[in-house]
C-alpha cells in the first residue's frame, strides 16, 4: 500500500485524488496490482471459443433479417462453425475444442460475452480498446493507471507494450497525450528476445560498471558543488536520480527482459512463438513490479481472418492456448495470479455471416473478451450476444465499462482519476462507463 | 553566466568560449545590448522560436499513411522560421496562417503558410462505411481544428462547445458550428507554389484529376466482385481514366511545381456515391450550410448557423460574406479580441524566455484557466506588443533586456523564505533544456554542429546528421525514439508547454548512445593533449560549460582523471569519460 501511496504523492497533480483519498491514497479497496492485457489484433469471432453459436450450422448459408447489420465490407449468408464446444470445469462453461490447454482454467474466468464497441475499424477500433476514443487525442488506459498510481520499481518502466513487429497505428495507441510523458507506453519490439536489442540504449559500451560508477560519482561530486549556489530544485533532483536509475536498470532491465534466464521446463511450458515470449515476459515484468504490460499477438493484425477464416482460427488458436495457460498456470503458482487482471481480446469480434464465401469480416456490435486474476469471479459467462453471435443483447458491455472495471479492480474510480486539460476535466471514460459489479468476485 | 543564459534562449546553442571572452573584457555600457541585438539578428534565433510555435501548430512532417504521402510539410516549418527572423508582425502572422490564399498582396512563397491548418491531422474515412459513420469522423476532424485555433491564438478552449454550451466560459454551441461551417467550406490541398492565375489552373486541373481518380476508386471497389462482361467493361474503363490523368498532368504548365500544405475553399461534404463507396466530395464553387449538431451527434440538426466569429467578442455583426470566411474570421479575431490575442501570446513568450509563464495555463484563459501571477506585467507586455505594431522581436528584447531576466540564478537565502516560488523573480530559475537545445548544444560544444539552414527533414537516428535537431523527421503517428525519450509533445494535437520531464529510459540515452559518445570522441580528438592535465580541465570546462573550472572542481576533475589512468584504462578513454560527464551534468542540462 505505502509503495502504491508513492505513486500519488509523487504526481501532485492529481489533486482530486490527493484530496479525496488522503488516507487510503485510493479511492477504494484494490483487488490487483498489475495488468496484463493479451490483445488479439486483427479481432478474432466470438463464435469460435466460448461463445457456442449452434444456430449458424443450422441456418448456414442463409442470412436471416438479424443479421443485417451494416459491418465493413458486404457480406452473404451465414457461415458455418466446424468446432466442438464442451462444457468445462465446476461451472460447466461451454469452451471449444481450440483451447483444451486455457479451458483449464475456465473456473477462474468471467467470460464476457457482450461485449460491443463504436467502429468497425482496425485503427478506430484500437483507439477504443486503449484510449476509449476513436481519435488519437487522450491518453491511453495504461498512461491513466501510471498517472494514478505510479510505479512499483522504480528500475523499470511501468508500462511496457510488447509486440512482435508494429500493431496497426502504432504508438498513439499508448500514448500519455496529454498527461506527463513519462507516463506513456514503453514500446518493446520482442521479435528479439536479447533484451540489449528491447530497450534502446541499455548496454554501456564505454567501460566496465566499475569505471562507469566512478564516473557517475564525479558528476555527482560536480552537480552538488553546483547546487550550494543554485539550490536545489525538484526537477534538478529528479535528473540526478533518473540517472542513477538508469545506471541500476543497465543490471535490472538486462535481468527483466531476458527470458534466457527461465528453466528449460518453464520455457517448455509456456512453448515456441512470439506470443508465448511475449506471456512469459510479461510475467517476468509483473513479478519484478510492472504495472501494465500489453502483449498483442503479433506484428499488424493476424487474426484478421477476411478469407479462410476457419482454416487458419485453429492454428491462431494453438499458439495462444498453451502460452495463456502457461502464463495462468505460473501467475498461480507464484502466488501473483490474485494481484494480476489479465484481460483477452480483440479490438472488435467478426460476422457470423460471411465474407468471399469463407471469411468472416470486422463486426463491432458484439464480441468476446475475457477476464482472470485479481478480483475477478470466476466460472462466470456474462451478458450475450443474439442466436447467430452476431450483437450484445443483454448486458451489454461498451469499452468504456471495460475500461471503468479494470480501473476498479486497481482501486480506482474512473469518475474521479480526472486530468486538467484544455479547460476541460477529462477521464478515461469520458462522460460514460458502468463498471460491471457482476464480474467482480 | 549571463551570455550563455541569453544564447541558450534566444538561439538555443550555448555561445562559444571566444564569445564569452569577447563579451566579458568588452566595457562598452552597452555591450549587453549589442549582443543581444546580434543574437536577435541571427537566424539561428527564427529556428529556435520557430520551433516554440511548432509545438502549438501540432507540427509534423508526414501525413496520414492513406494520404498521398506529402514531401512539402518542412516548408511551412521554414515559414515560420523566416517570419520570425524578419519579425513579420504577429498579427499578420496569424493573418497569413488562415488565409493567405485570399489575402491580395501576399506573396506567392507566403502560401507555406497555410500549413497551420494545412497539416491537420486526419482520421481514416472507411469508404465502405455508412455515411453517418464517416460524418462523425467529419466533425472529430473540426474538433481538433477549432481546437487547434481556438487555444493557439485565443487561449480558449471552444472543443467542448460541439455538443453544449461551454461549462464556464460563454462560448455557444452556435458559436462553435459558425466556426465549423468555415471549416466546412475550407479543404485540405497540396497547393502548387504559382502566381495566382497560374495557380488556380492547375488547382482546377487537380480537381479535375480527383473526380477521376473518384471513379477509379469507386470502380476497383464494384470490381471486386464484378464478372465477365461487367468486370470488363469496369477496366477498359479504369484504363482510359488512367490515360487522361496522365494527359491532364503533362498538358499542364506547372502541374509538378513545388507544393505546399495548404488549405483552399470549396464545400465539403461527405456523400454516397454507390453502396460500398462513401468518401468526402469537394466542390470549389459550392457552400455547405451548417446546423448545429445536438448533443455532437451529426444525425441531429438543431438550428441553422451563420459563418461568423464568436458571439462573445463581436455580438450583433453580420456573418461572413467571403467564401468560407477565412479572412473575415482572421480580420475579426484581430479587431474584436486583439487583446486576448496578445495577453496569450505575450504570456508564451515570457514563458520561454523566464521559464515559467505569467499564467500557467498558457493556452486557457478562460475561467478554468489559472489566474495571472502578476496581471499588471502581462498587460503591460500585451500593450507594448500592440504598440509595437506587433513586432516580437522587440518583445524579446524588452524582455531579456529585464532587470528579472538578467537577475543570478543564485539563491538568496532571504528571498528563499519570503517567496520559494520565486513568483516575483528574485533570481532567475534554472531552466531545463529542450531536447533541441540539449542536442545542439552537444553539437556546437564538439565543434560539429551544421548550420544549414531549412530544407527537407531528416533522420535523427542516424549519427553522422549533425544538423540542428529542429531539422528532425516528426511523424505524428510515429515520433522516433530520441524525441520520445525527452519529452517532446505528441504531434496529434496542439501543445501549450513542454513538461520538463526525466526518466531512466532518458537518461539511459545520456548514458550509452553513440550520438553522446561521439560527440565526446570529436572533443577529445581536438583537444591538444600535450598539455598538462589541470590546463586541459580548465580548457573542456570552457568549451563545455563556458565557464572556468573552481579550484574543488579542477581536484575532483584531476583525481578523477589519474584514479581512472591509475586503473590501467587508455589515456583517451579516460578523456572521453570525463568530456562525458561533464556532458552529464545538470549544469549543461538546464539554462543557469
Amino acid at each position: 500500500m505505502s509503495q502504491l501511496g508513492a505513486g500519488f504523492g509523487s504526481i501532485a497533480m492529481a489533486q482530486q485524488l490527493l484530496a479525496e483519498a488522503s488516507d487510503e491514497h485510493l479511492h477504494h479497496r484494490p483487488r490487483a496490482k498489475a495488468v496484463i492485457q493479451l490483445i488479439m489484433n486483427g479481432g478474432p469471432f466470438q463464435g469460435d471459443m466460448f461463445d457456442p453459436k449452434p444456430a449458424l450450422n443450422k441456418h448456414e448459408g442463409q442470412r436471416p433479417d438479424e443479421v443485417d447489420f451494416r459491418t465493413e465490407r458486404k457480406t452473404g449468408g451465414l457461415l458455418g462453425c466446424p468446432f466442438k464446444f464442451m462444457p468445462r470445469g465446476n461451472s460447466g462453461l461451454p469452451v471449444s475444442e481450440l483451447l483444451p490447454r486455457l479451458s483449464r482454467h475456465i473456473d477462474d474466468m468471467s467470460i464476457l460475452r457482450s461485449v460491443y464497441t463504436d467502429n468497425p475499424n482496425h485503427g478506430p477500433a484500437l483507439l477504443m480498446l486503449n484510449n476509449g476514443t476513436i481519435t488519437p487525442t487522450v491518453p491511453s488506459l495504461g498512461s491513466w493507471l501510471m498517472y494514478g498510481l505510479g510505479s512499483e520499481n522504480a528500475n523499470l518502466p511501468g508500462y511496457v507494450v510488447l509486440c512482435p513487429g508494429r500493431p496497426v497505428r502504432f504508438s498513439i495507441l499508448w500514448t500519455s497525450a496529454f498527461l506527463p510523458p513519462q507516463h506513456s507506453g514503453t514500446y518493446v519490439n520482442h521479435s528479439t528476445i536479447d533484451p540489449e536489442k528491447m530497450i534502446p540504449f541499455l548496454s554501456n559500451k564505454s567501460g566496465s560498471l566499475s569505471q562507469q560508477r566512478r564516473q557517475l560519482d564525479l558528476v555527482k561530486s560536480l552537480n552538488d558543488s553546483r547546487r550550494h549556489a543554485k539550490g536545489s530544485n525538484a526537477i534538478l533532483d529528479a535528473r540526478i536520480d533518473a540517472m542513477e536509475t538508469a545506471f541500476r536498470m543497465q543490471t535490472s532491465a538486462s535481468q527483466a527482459f531476458d527470458i534466457g534466464l527461465e528453466t528449460k521446463e518453464c520455457r517448455a511450458e509456456y512453448g515456441e512463438g512470439h506470443f508465448a515470449n511475449g506471456c512469459l515476459l510479461a510475467r517476468r515484468l509483473v513479478e519484478r513490479g510492472v504495472r501494465f504490460v500489453q502483449v498483442y499477438y503479433g506484428n499488424g493484425q493476424p487474426w484478421d481472418t477476411h478469407e479462410g477464416h476457419n482454416d487458419k482460427v485453429p492454428e491462431l488458436c494453438r499458439t495462444i492456448d498453451g502460452p495463456i495457460d502457461a502464463l495462468l498456470t505460473d501467475l498461480k503458482r507464484r502466488g501473483l495470479f490474485d494481484d494480476t487482471v489479465v484481460v483477452w481480446g480483440g479490438e472488435f469480434g467478426r460476422t457470423p455471416v460471411s465474407e468471399n464465401g469463407n471469411g468472416r469480416d470486422h463486426n463491432h456490435y458484439g464480441m468476446t473478451m475475457w477476464m482472470a486474476g485479481g478480483g475477478v469471479r470466476g466460472g462466470y459467462a456474462h451478458g450475450a450476444t443474439d442466436d447467430f453471435g452476431f450483437r450484445a443483447v443483454q448486458d451489454r458491455v461498451h469499452m468504456h465499462d471495460l475500461h471503468a472495471t479494470v480501473l476498479h479492480l486497481l482501486g480506482i474510480d474512473h469518475e474521479r482519476l480526472t486530468y486538467r486539460y484544455a479547460g476541460r476535466d477529462f477521464r478515461l471514460t469520458d462522460v460514460a462507463g458502468n463498471v460491471i459489479d457482476d464480474v467482480i468476485a | 553566466m549571463l551570455i550563455r543564459r541569453l544564447s541558450l534562449v534566444l538561439r538555443g546553442l550555448p555561445p562559444k568560449w571566444s564569445e564569452v571572452r569577447r563579451f566579458v573584457q568588452d566595457q562598452r555600457v552597452d555591450a549587453y545590448q549589442r549582443l543581444v541585438d546580434r543574437y536577435l539578428a541571427t537566424p539561428q534565433y527564427g529556428e529556435r522560436w520557430g520551433r516554440h510555435w511548432l509545438d502549438l501548430a501540432r507540427y509534423t512532417d508526414e501525413t496520414a499513411s492513406w494520404l498521398k504521402r506529402t514531401d512539402s510539410a518542412f516548408r511551412y516549418r521554414d515559414w515560420v522560421v523566416n517570419a520570425l527572423n524578419t519579425d513579420l508582425p504577429y498579427d499578420e502572422f496569424i493573418r497569413y496562417q488562415l488565409a493567405v490564399d485570399m489575402l491580395p498582396n501576399a506573396s506567392t512563397s507566403d502560401l507555406a503558410a497555410l500549413g497551420f491548418l494545412g497539416l491537420s491531422p486526419t482520421y481514416w474515412k472507411e469508404p465502405r462505411l455508412d455515411p453517418e459513420v464517416i460524418k462523425v469522423v467529419v466533425a472529430e476532424e473540426w474538433e481538433e481544428r477549432i481546437d487547434t485555433i481556438g487555444r493557439t491564438f485565443l487561449g480558449m478552449s471552444l472543443a467542448c462547445a460541439r455538443c453544449h454550451d461551454h461549462k464556464f466560459d460563454p462560448v455557444t454551441t452556435e458559436d462553435y458550428y459558425s466556426l465549423a461551417s468555415i471549416l466546412a467550406n475550407t479543404r485540405l490541398v497540396e497547393m502548387p507554389l504559382l502566381p495566382r492565375e497560374q495557380r488556380e489552373r492547375v488547382l482546377g486541373v487537380m480537381h479535375q484529376i480527383e473526380i477521376f481518380e473518384k471513379e477509379q476508386d469507386v470502380l476497383k471497389y464494384a470490381s471486386i466482385t464484378a464478372e465477365g462482361d461487367a468486370k470488363k467493361k469496369m477496366t477498359d474503363r479504369m484504363a482510359v481514366i488512367k490515360e487522361e490523368i496522365e494527359k491532364l498532368k503533362a498538358g499542364t504548365s506547372g502541374f509538378d511545381a513545388p507544393r505546399v500544405n495548404a488549405v483552399l475553399d470549396s464545400a465539403v461534404t461527405v456523400r454516397q456515391f454507390e453502396t460500398f463507396y462513401t468518401a468526402l466530395e469537394f466542390d470549389p464553387n459550392g457552400n455547405v450550410d451548417l446546423h448545429v449538431q445536438l448533443r455532437g451527434n451529426p444525425s441531429t440538426k438543431g438550428a441553422p448557423v451563420a459563418k461568423r466569429y464568436l458571439e462573445l467578442f463581436s455580438p450583433d455583426k453580420p456573418s461572413f460574406k467571403q467564401g468560407s470566411g477565412r479572412v473575415e474570421l482572421s480580420d475579426s479575431m484581430l479587431t474584436d479580441s486583439q487583446w486576448l490575442i496578445a495577453r496569450v501570446m505575450v504570456n508564451r513568450q515570457w514563458m520561454h524566455i523566464m521559464g515559467t509563464p505569467i499564467v500557467s495555463t498558457p493556452s486557457d484563459f478562460g475561467f478554468q484557466g489559472a489566474l495571472p501571477s502578476n496581471r499588471y506585467l502581462l498587460d503591460h507586455l500585451a500593450s507594448e506588443l500592440i504598440r509595437s505594431d506587433w513586432s516580437l522581436k522587440s518583445l524579446h528584447r524588452a524582455i531579456v533586456m529585464s532587470d528579472a531576466f538578467c537577475r543570478s540564478s543564485d539563491v538568496i537565502d532571504e528571498s528563499r523564505d519570503k517567496d520559494p516560488e520565486n513568483i516575483d523573480r528574485w533570481r532567475y530559475s534554472p531552466v531545463r533544456l529542450e531536447i533541441e537545445a540539449w542536442r545542439d548544444a552537444m553539437l556546437s560544444v564538439s565543434g560539429s554542429l551544421d548550420l544549414q539552414l531549412g530544407g527537407p527533414a531528416n533522420n535523427l537516428i542516424d549519427t553522422s546528421n549533425n544538423r540542428r535537431t529542429l531539422y528532425g523527421r516528426i511523424n505524428r503517428r510515429d515520433l522516433s525514439t530520441v524525441l520520445k525519450l525527452h519529452g517532446f509533445p505528441e504531434a496529434t494535437g496542439h501543445s501549450p508547454k513542454r513538461e520538463a520531464n526525466v526518466s531512466p529510459l532518458q537518461q539511459l540515452f545520456v548514458l550509452n548512445s553513440d550520438f553522446v559518445r561521439g560527440q565526446c570522441e570529436l572533443i577529445v580528438d581536438s583537444l591538444n593533449r600535450s598539455l598538462n592535465k589541470d590546463d586541459l580541465i580548465q580548457t573542456l570546462f570552457q568549451t563545455i560549460l563556458c565557464r572556468n573550472a573552481t579550484d574543488d572542481e579542477t581536484l575532483s576533475s584531476v583525481a578523477f582523471v589519474e584514479v581512472s589512468l591509475e586503473s590501467g584504462i587508455e589515456e583517451r578513454d579516460v578523456w572521453i569519460q570525463f568530456v562525458h560527464a561533464l556532458l552529464m551534468t545538470n549544469e549543461f542540462a538546464f539554462v543557469e
